[in-house]
């Protein structure tokens, strides 16, 4: 590349500035608060639903695993006592 | 005496008769649940796509001069009476683990303002629309008619199968995890709609 075209490059980088290219991330003030908020819920909104969802889910099962072994701990006894002559 | 190959296996008390474990949430809840989820993030699209395209005008031009405003004293008063709905269905699930002839008659106020709420709102609407407030009049009413429109398509089949409910709790043949499921639709109901009379109304 000769050394003109490289001068060149290198202003069109540092001179130009930034497009916005959505209208919305462009505009500014309330236009882009919006647009900033709204993305944010919807960005993680479904990660705290999903989160919270799979956290409930594994407590309930944890809850209804414990209740299951306290049951069968408990019939054991039951059945071992029922054998005592 | 029995000796251990005699034993029947130990069984779990939350077997089955059939000898399978029994899920941990029942799947009517699980299926609810997961329907509630995608309907959350369906109406916070909904919701965003309004909040953006209402900060896209010059403050004090929304909503738009031609267009009638929204009932938003009569609409209060409706939110109230669904909350009232929700308080009360709540009020039901909870006298059902007790003795479910004692929810019936909370069920039934509670079922009865939430169809009150459909009610008032769809004279709302045909007032609206007599105003000049349609769906394709302005992007104001366009987001107006989405927003409460899918509101409205969830309470319509919520109070439906609240209503199944409510018949079979007087039959005495209403299954635990049907009601669960049907109160967490109605809650779902419930809940969105202060959310979306804040944004949408206010």
């Amino acid at each position: 590349m000769s050394r003109a075209a490289l001068t060149a490059a290198l202003i069109g980088l540092f001179w130009s500035s930034s497009a916005w290219a959505c209208p919305v991330c462009g505009g500014g003030g309330l236009n882009r608060e919006a647009f900033i908020d709204t993305a944010l819920v919807l960005t993680f909104l479904p990660l705290i639903l999903m989160g919270g969802g799979v956290y409930w889910l594994f407590k309930t099962y944890i809850a209804s695993d414990d209740q299951a072994a306290l049951a069968a701990r408990e019939r054991g006894r039951q059945e071992a006592a029922a054998e005592l002559p | 005496m029995m000796t251990t190959a005699d034993k029947p296996p130990l069984r779990l008390l939350t077997e089955e008769d059939d000898g399978r474990r029994k899920p941990a949430v029942a799947n009517e809840v699980l299926g609810m649940t997961i329907f509630i989820l995608a309907e959350c993030m369906l109406f916070a699209g909904f919701v965003s796509a309004f909040v953006v395209v209402k900060a896209n005008y010059i403050p004090g031009a929304w909503p738009p001069p031609d267009q009638p405003r929204l009932p938003i004293e009569a609409t209060a008063a409706t939110t109230l009476m669904l909350l009232a709905s929700g308080f009360l269905v709540w009020r039901a699930g909870r006298l059902f683990e007790e003795s479910p002839e004692n929810a019936r008659r909370p069920m039934m106020i509670g079922v009865g303002l939430g169809a009150l709420f459909v009610g008032i709102q769809g004279v709302e609407w045909a007032r609206l629309i007599g105003q000049g407030l349609t769906l394709t009049s302005s992007t104001y009413g366009g987001f107006f008619y989405l927003i409460v429109g899918a509101h409205a398509l969830h309470a319509f089949p919520a109070i439906a199968w609240l209503v199944f409910t409510l018949r079979r709790l007087q039959d005495g043949t209403l299954e635990r995890s049907v009601f669960t499921a049907a109160r967490m639709f109605w809650y779902f109901v419930v809940l969105v709609w202060p959310v979306i009379y804040w944004k949408v109304y206010l």
